[in-house]
């Protein structure tokens, strides 16, 4: 579902807590844990929870 | 199949612990073995969780942190208090009613009606939810609250599962 803009174009995250949170997310993404395919299939299926079309 | 984790299996019981001792209990904090990549998550996920009271007031924070752990039954969250975010005790336990409470204002019922939304399904959070919290905290202030809470969320929902994982509920 295709949604306008809630914020202002321009609009910026904080940035130290924008590379935090990169930076946890891709610490995640790393770990030998889980198999890739495994981990791109739950990476998209929580993009998909959260509305997130990035 | 790249190699496993080796988790510490024999991290005791979780329940009395506060969640920054359950990460550090589970993803071995300082001790972690930086080859097994856990070190780093235990790095980031505290550096996060820094960040997000830092960019966010502590008092809204406090309250949605509460509010969060109770829709998702995570007692060691509900009885933990953050020091200095300014929130009383008594304001906290009656987090429950804020709808109809006067002692929250309206940010905090802005901000509150959004994390409720947020945790049950955020994906259909209305315009209008959106807008109220904005008015109040502008564009910069609406996104940094957002991803403060995020970070919240994971950080409770992490701790929900090396409860049932590890033990301690």
């Amino acid at each position: 579902m295709e949604r306008s803009a809630r914020v202002a174009p321009g609009t910026s995250v904080d940035g130290t807590l924008r590379t935090a949170l990169g930076g946890f997310a891709a610490a995640t993404v790393r770990l030998p844990t889980v198999d890739p395919v495994t981990t791109e299939i739950v990476r998209l299926r929580c993009a998909h929870h959260h509305d997130c079309g990035t | 199949m790249p190699d496993c984790v080796s988790y510490d299996r024999s991290v005791g019981s979780l329940g009395q612990l506060t969640t920054e001792d359950v990460i550090t209990r589970v993803l071995g904090g300082d001790r972690a073995d930086h080859r097994s990549g856990l070190a780093d998550v235990s790095e980031q996920l505290r550096a996060a969780n820094e960040a997000a009271w830092a960019a966010t007031s502590p008092r809204l924070l406090e309250l949605c942190r509460v509010r969060i752990a109770i829709l998702l039954g995570c007692a060691g969250e509900v009885d933990a208090r953050t020091p200095g975010s300014g929130v009383s005790d008594d304001l906290l336990g009656a987090i429950r009613s804020w709808p109809t409470d006067p002692r929250f204002d309206v940010l905090d019922r802005a901000c509150l009606a959004f994390t409720e939304h947020y945790v049950i399904d955020v994906a259909s959070i209305d315009d209008d939810t959106v807008a109220a919290v904005r008015e109040h905290l502008g564009d910069e202030g609406a996104a940094n609250f957002v991803n403060s809470l995020l970070v919240v969320e994971q950080r409770i929902r992490l701790r929900l599962v090396w409860d049932r994982l590890f033990g301690g509920m």
